[in-house]
């Protein structure tokens, strides 16, 4: 349920209760009046009828002539009826003022001692007076409460929705904003709306996200301090170990030496790229032949199995997608243990240019497979810290591409690069567009 | 010219580096040269002609990119630039394109030297750019179709030779603006498509069809 729904139908319940409080004491009052007033009419019609009997002023005439909202009954001591002689029922017998229903009428009835001039008490005078208008016009008071107090609460619950959607907008457009908050670049909240809480909410999650944003910075900034630092030595080391072992290609030593200061200047190159935020930065742009650049990488890893078909001309950065290649065949070789096992495929498929490149590692478990291109990711089981993949998904991104990943657990990991091919990306009209 | 034997001058502070520089350019047969400063540097390229001079963009006396603006003006070498940040380098390819190129630091030597090789090779310098039957003068400005004089502003032949000279290279629209317009106010939004529209229907009427290319969403390139 929403909050505006909430509101509305909490302040609509409020309106409700009060209402029918204020109906119900009406009702209690209204009725109390009534009585006091009917009580009042009845005793004084006994007294005076009583009087009239004393004085033998009025006989059975007037009783038989008594209106059908006004009945008046002489009765014995013995409970039979005197007047009206052939009274069908008698009314009960009450001292004081009662409801009771007689004849399917409701009545209030009281009673008074039939007293002869003589002094003897024959019976009693009993009165009853119709009632049922007054109840009528109580049951249409309370009707009159009830369809008054359901409407007002009605009418609240729509006001309510309507004021609150305006009321409410500022909180839902924060909600929306929050939502689409990405974590890797938190963006600035815009928030319009007047000082309140809400507002506090705001600014709060603004400052929140500065810090955040803050923070994010100097981390980059000081990864990118770190792999400067390393960047110098590396060239150095990465260089001469190079020339070495070209002179002395027969010791294996130099060889493994050489080959991890090489992946120490390439993950020292990707942590470079991520942290100078190139990725962000346009490239600089030109038409090459992707199989060359695969044809060059796969030279880099000796064992790898190379299966090109034709050429594979695209538009893009040729150094980032050698960049691309090299990260997943790293990766690859990672996965494996060595590079036997790891295929490089590179085809065209209708539009599309597919680079491939598959392990026969371990493979990825299905908790980690859609996490393997976020940066800075640690897979729980064997695998890198989350820089050369998410290097690749956006350099891919850039080129206008997309990278998949499949993996089966104990048979191994394929990764699919997917680019536009020149043809697609070749305008036949001069549209730049 | 052969690129064995060419004239290599290394500007790099860093001893270790300049020393692992000099050592493979060496190896490769290139004749090299070392300096650690940005002066030395400007004065070694009056005194010598280079076909390239490796520059390092943290110089201890002077900004890199002054040094490469100074050794512009007094001499035809190309430049690559070293550099470990990455803004830098585009805004160098953005001030001296196509003579120049940049590689931000750490890089392997092997992607070193194979990037000294292809800016040897590609900036022996030409005088005739040829493409088709469309050819450039550039000592004389003169572009003809087929031997026959096709008459072009000093723009378009800017244009045409930053294509020609460049084969490959995608120019975006912003780069265009850059380097055909270098900062001015530009009358409106679509002076460069209007520009390149009307440069490929004078190509037309001159019997030239599909030189400039157009690379959907990126910009324009040599076909």
């Amino acid at each position: 349920m929403t909050l505006r729904l909430r509101l509305s139908l909490l302040t609509a319940i409020i309106v409700l209760l009060g209402l029918g409080l204020f109906g119900v004491l009406a009702d209690l009052l209204f009725m109390r009046q009534q009585w006091r007033q009917l009580e009042d009419l009845l005793l004084l019609d006994l007294s005076r009828v009583q009087t009239l009997f004393q004085n033998q002023q009025i006989g059975a005439r007037f009783i038989s002539e008594s209106s059908t909202d006004f009945v008046v009954q002489v009765v014995s001591s013995a409970g039979q009826p005197v007047l009206p002689p052939n009274a069908q029922a008698v009314l009960p017998l009450y001292e004081q003022p009662t409801l009771d229903s007689f004849e399917g009428k409701t009545l209030f009835i009281a009673a008074v001692p039939w007293t002869l001039a003589s002094g003897a008490v024959p019976g009693t005078i009993r009165i009853g007076l119709d009632v049922s208008k007054t109840l009528l016009a109580r049951r249409s008071l309370q009707r009159i409460l009830l369809l008054t107090g359901l409407a007002m609460a009605f009418l609240t619950l729509l006001l309510g929705l309507l004021f609150l959607q305006r009321a409410l907008k500022p909180l839902g457009s924060l909600a929306a904003q929050a939502k689409r908050l990405d974590p890797a670049k938190p963006q600035a909240i815009a928030y319009q709306g007047p000082e309140d809480e809400v507002a506090e909410v705001a600014q709060a999650l603004s400052n929140a996200l500065a810090d955040i944003r803050k923070r994010q910075e100097a981390e980059r900034s000081a990864l990118a301090e770190i792999a400067h630092e390393l960047a110098g030595p590396l060239t150095l080391v990465a260089g001469h170990l190079d020339s070495l072992a070209a002179q002395q290609n027969y010791d294996s030593r130099l060889q493994a030496a050489k080959e991890a200061a090489r992946e120490l200047l390439y993950t020292s190159q990707d942590l470079l790229t991520l942290s100078r935020g190139e990725l962000e930065r346009p490239l600089e742009l030109e038409i090459f032949d992707l199989a060359e650049v695969v044809k060059r990488i796969a030279r880099e890893y000796p064992g790898v199995n190379l299966v090109l078909s034709g050429t594979a001309e695209m538009a893009g950065n040729p150094q980032r997608m050698a960049q691309v290649a090299r990260n997943l065949v790293r990766n690859a070789v990672q996965a494996g243990g060595s590079t036997a096992g790891v295929t490089l495929h590179l085809q065209r498929q209708g539009e599309q240019l597919l680079l491939e490149v598959s392990d026969k590692g371990p493979g990825i478990t299905a908790e980690d497979l859609p996490h393997v291109f976020e940066r800075f990711y640690t897979r729980k089981t064997k695998g890198g810290v989350g820089v050369g993949l998410s290097v690749v998904r956006e350099i891919v991104r850039q080129h206008g591409g997309t990278v998949t990943v499949a993996s089966s657990l104990g048979r191994g990991s394929r990764f699919v690069v997917s680019l536009p091919s020149l043809d697609t990306q070749l305008s036949p009209s001069e549209e730049m567009t | 010219m052969s690129l064995a034997g060419a004239h290599i001058l290394v500007v790099e502070d860093d001893q270790r580096l300049a020393k692992l520089l000099e050592q493979e350019l060496s190896h490769e047969g290139y004749r090299v040269m070392v300096v650690h400063s940005g002066t030395e540097a400007l004065l070694e390229a009056d005194s010598a002609k280079f076909q390239l001079i490796v520059l390092d963009l943290n110089l201890p006396d002077m900004d890199g990119l002054e040094v490469a603006e100074r050794l512009r003006g007094r001499s035809d070498s190309s430049i690559m630039m070293l550099t470990a940040r990455g803004d830098v380098a585009s805004r160098v390819t953005g001030l001296y394109a196509g003579a120049s190129d940049y590689l931000t630091k750490p890089f392997s030597i092997q992607e070193f030297l194979a990037r000294v090789h292809v800016r040897l090779r590609e900036t022996v310098p030409q005088e005739i750019l040829r493409h088709g039957g469309l050819e450039l003068d550039l000592k004389a400005s003169r572009c003809t179709v087929n031997g026959k004089a096709l008459s072009l502003t000093a723009r378009e032949f800017k244009l045409l030779e930053l294509l020609l000279g460049n084969p490959g290279r995608i120019f975006s629209k912003e780069d265009l603006e850059n380097r055909l317009y270098s900062g001015e106010a530009l009358p409106s939004s679509n002076t460069i498509e209007v520009f390149i529209s009307n440069l490929r229907k004078k190509l037309t009427d001159a019997k030239l069809v599909g030189v400039i290319g157009t690379v959907r969403g990126m910009g324009y390139v040599l076909r």
